[in-house]
């Protein structure tokens, strides 16, 4: 068959096909993170951004090929989550970039955007790491550019694309040792392809297998990540004034009606913040309690279309002068940590612990200030934040923390009597000066910094290098802390989470003070998931 | 020949033999506990002080001198001396500078200076010891006044506490915003700016602390003169006096513990340090 262009109804469809293939595989691509650690995974984040831009070219009218792009582009910024998500919204905005003004794509013009949305993605990346989807990007896209120019043919260039993702995917363990050692492939360089080959599949009319390359058993995830798709609902906030208003018992309440609550207060006056589709369920709750004082219910997919369509400055947020920080936890104990020490306002990361750049942006305009620091806690985060930047409306600074603790360090050292960028310096330095201790399970087993591990073993991270394993938490806890020379330092702090208890904690806390009777050991209830302790070390 | 006499009151730490010597005058602030009330410095001692405050329940609180007191204190002084210089703590710290000033207003106010050292402790002992030694050779009041309104601008203290509990007991943290939380262990650091005592940070560790407060003392530039406090542990101030002796070679660094005053406040792990910053005359 032969098609000379693709036009944007055509554009429509392969996103959508593509979008369908790479959730069809979903797992597959999970199971690649090098990292057998449950959060933060590829595939559903890439899932989510690419159906965060569908639902943005829902809504484009015209079939103008640039006008699709760059819904898909926008889309695509506002959901993106993680890392892949984000370089996976830069390639798109590269697409949209060169498509602009067209109404369709030759041979040749499919090729240059396919280069500048590659380009983009290198740009848009602080330090480009080769043997990511970055370097499949680029090699798909000189291929295309290479035949374009004999070809005249649409199918020949996407082939020519699929083709040479495929070989550079199959060569990126060998730019990146960490992928070698694992025994797998990049995980977003496999889903980038995976949605190459959904849109080849729509132009062509062939159903062809995925090529997924280093497959393994997958054994089945206890919290699997629902890729339904982001469902927006409604922002729900209520003020309720009562007497002897059980916090803990509302909160539960509330989190099983919706996503990033927080419940805090007294028990005579309760804030409470929730994202639900079902907010009067969420005021006869309210009601029943007490009074409700300062209700507001928000349709967040209405703000979300009216923020991308960049028409009215929403409604108007009261923003003091000063400067406040808003912190990405996942856990509500951490999140009330946060807040104790003056976060004004916690973005959860929910289950994935991932929250979109959009949810970033809500957060941030949330907290009341008129200027904002943004501590994403997360590696998989640093980058949502950083573009967050560019989207916000206040004046918005990252100070780039990759793990909970060293936002717990920096929070310690902001100060609001004193201006933002020696908040920001001051907050940074704090931040590097804390090391963290992560505990988990292995989701799978493999092989990482030489350490051979079974799935369901405890492994314990330290500044995210993988560094023991074993069969109980303690043991791995005390080793890793061994490790990490913690007899040089003052003050370790363990935030219990999922799936151990306060008891647990104190007794972890014994076991050290005995060890090294000259620190001072401290018990926070974090609620964590995924990570039954989290440890710092200062 | 004039005789300048030199009054201060108990929250300058300063050392009491040298003072004598100099013939300085005192006033005590009160300190009460437990239904009792002692005179600080005089029914109490910086010991006994914090070895209540160690091992006794219940909560100190300080007050100001009355102004009986003065009143009583500059007509006794009167007699002899043609004049006196009343040198206090920061008027924003405490209210014995006013009742100082009242009485003093009342009694002969062309004879007695009231100054507001915009301090405390070991600053405002310094200060006073100074001024107390011109006086001693000679000096006149208007000297003393020069003296003291050219040291006074180039006073710095800076200190750390090991724990918020004294300041929340003592009332000062709601007001600082800085100083929120109470889930995890915090150490406050304080400073002192036009004679307000304000937030400078937030830590963690003593190491922390310590490396701080000895940043700050080297960014002050060149000195004539330095100190490092404590409360009732010397260690951490045995760490600063260290790195400054490293940092700053040449420049005088003193030992001076902190008072009951402050200690109510900052609780007995207090640490801290003093500098005078070279005057630009001099330089």
């Amino acid at each position: 068959m032969s098609r000379p262009r693709i036009s944007g109804s055509d554009l429509r469809q392969m996103l959508a096909v593509g979008t369908a293939f790479l959730e069809e595989n979903v797992e597959a691509v999970n199971s690649l993170n090098v990292f057998p650690v449950p959060d933060g995974d590829t595939g559903t984040n890439m899932v989510l951004t690419m159906q965060s831009a569908l639902e943005e070219v829902s809504r484009a009218a015209g079939n103008d090929i640039g006008l699709v792009a760059y819904a898909a582009a926008h889309g695509a910024l506002m959901g993106a989550r993680g890392n892949s998500g984000v370089i996976l919204s830069q390639i798109l905005r590269g697409i949209a970039r060169a498509s602009d003004g067209l109404q369709s794509l030759d041979a040749e013009q499919l090729a240059a955007a396919l280069k500048e949305g590659a380009n983009t993605a290198y740009r848009g990346i602080g330090r480009p790491v080769e043997g990511t989807m970055l370097t499949v990007a680029r090699e798909a896209a000189d291929a295309a550019l290479a035949v374009a120019r004999s070809k005249r043919d649409v199918v020949d260039v996407l082939r020519s694309a699929v083709q040479a993702a495929e070989k550079s995917l199959e060569e990126t363990p060998d730019l990146l040792p960490i992928l070698k050692e694992a025994g797998v492939v990049d995980a977003g360089g496999q889903g980038y392809l995976l949605l190459l080959q959904g849109a080849q599949m729509f132009i062509t009319g062939e159903r062809s297998a995925p090529s997924v390359l280093a497959s393994r058993r997958l054994s089945p995830r206890p919290a699997a990540v629902s890729s339904s798709g982001i469902d927006y609902g409604y922002c729900t906030e209520v003020l309720i004034r009562g007497e002897n208003l059980k916090i803990d018992e509302l909160r539960r309440q509330v989190e099983a009606l919706g996503t990033s609550v927080m419940v805090v207060g007294d028990p005579d006056l309760v804030h409470l913040h929730v994202h639900t589709h079902r907010p009067g369920e969420i005021l006869n709750l309210a009601s029943a309690l007490g009074t409700m004082e300062k209700v507001k219910v928000e349709n967040m997919q209405l703000q979300h279309t009216t923020f991308l369509s960049g028409r009215g400055a929403d409604e108007a947020m009261p923003v003091v002068d000063g400067v406040g920080v808003v912190a990405v936890a996942a856990g509500q104990g951490l999140a009330v940590v946060f807040k104790d020490l003056g976060a004004a306002a916690v973005v959860h990361g929910g289950q994935s612990m991932n929250p979109s750049i959009q949810e970033l942006v809500h957060g941030v305009a949330h907290s009341g200030f008129s200027q904002v620091i943004l501590l994403p806690n997360n590696p998989n985060v640093v980058l949502t934040a950083q573009k967050a930047q560019a989207l916000a409306r206040v004046e918005l600074a990252v100070v780039p923390t990759r793990t909970v603790c060293q936002g717990i360090a920096a929070m310690v050292a902001f100060n609001p009597e004193v201006d933002m960028a020696s908040n920001v310096a001051a907050m940074s330095a704090a931040a590097s000066s804390v090391r963290t201790i992560e505990l988990t399970r292995a989701v799978r087993s493999t092989r990482v910094n030489g350490l051979s591990i079974v799935e369901g073993q405890v492994i314990g991270l330290l500044d995210g290098a993988l560094l023991q394993a074993g069969d109980s938490l303690s043991e791995v806890a005390m080793g890793v802390l061994e490790q990490a020379s913690v007899v040089e330092h003052e003050v370790v702090t363990i935030y219990c989470g999922e799936g151990v208890s306060m008891e647990d904690g104190r007794s972890l806390a014994a076991s050290i003070r005995d060890r090294w009777p000259e620190l001072q050991v401290e018990v926070v209830e974090g609620g964590q998931p995924h990570y039954p302790y989290i440890i710092s070390i200062e | 020949m004039a005789k300048v006499r030199v009054v201060t009151d108990s929250t300058a730490d300063m050392d009491q033999r040298e003072a004598e010597r100099l013939g300085i005058a005192m006033i005590p602030l009160n300190v009460h506990w437990n239904g009792e009330t002692y005179q600080d410095k005089v029914e109490i001692t910086i010991d006994e002080f914090y070895r209540k405050l160690r091992e006794e329940k219940g909560v100190p609180r300080t007050s100001q001198p009355p102004i009986g007191r003065f009143e009583q204190l500059y007509r006794e002084l009167l007699k002899e001396a043609d004049a006196i210089i009343s040198l206090h703590i920061s008027s924003k710290a405490s209210g014995t500078y006013n009742a100082a000033l009242t009485a003093a207003q009342g009694i002969a106010p062309d004879r007695i200076a009231v100054v507001d050292s915009r301090i405390l402790s070991y600053p405002l002992g310094a200060l006073v010891l100074r001024v107390a030694r011109l006086a001693s050779e000679g000096g006149s009041l208007a000297d003393c006044m020069a003296l003291a309104e050219s040291l006074i601008p180039r006073l710095r203290l800076f200190a750390a506490m090991d724990t918020l509990e004294f300041l929340r007991r003592g009332g000062r943290v709601s007001r600082f915003q800085a100083f929120a939380g109470s889930l995890l262990s915090i150490k406050p650091m304080v400073y002192l700016v036009d004679g307000e005592v304000l937030p400078l940070d937030r830590v963690r560790t003593r190491t922390a602390a310590v490396r701080r407060v000895a940043d700050l003392m080297v960014a002050l530039g060149p000195l004539e003169d330095a100190a490092v406090l404590y409360g009732d542990d010397p260690a951490p101030a045995e760490q600063l006096i260290a790195i400054l002796k490293d940092a700053m070679p040449g420049v005088p660094i003193h030992w001076g513990r902190t008072g009951a005053v402050i200690g109510t406040h900052t609780g007995p792990g207090v640490f801290g340090a003093y500098g005078l910053v070279r005057s630009r005359a001099t330089m």
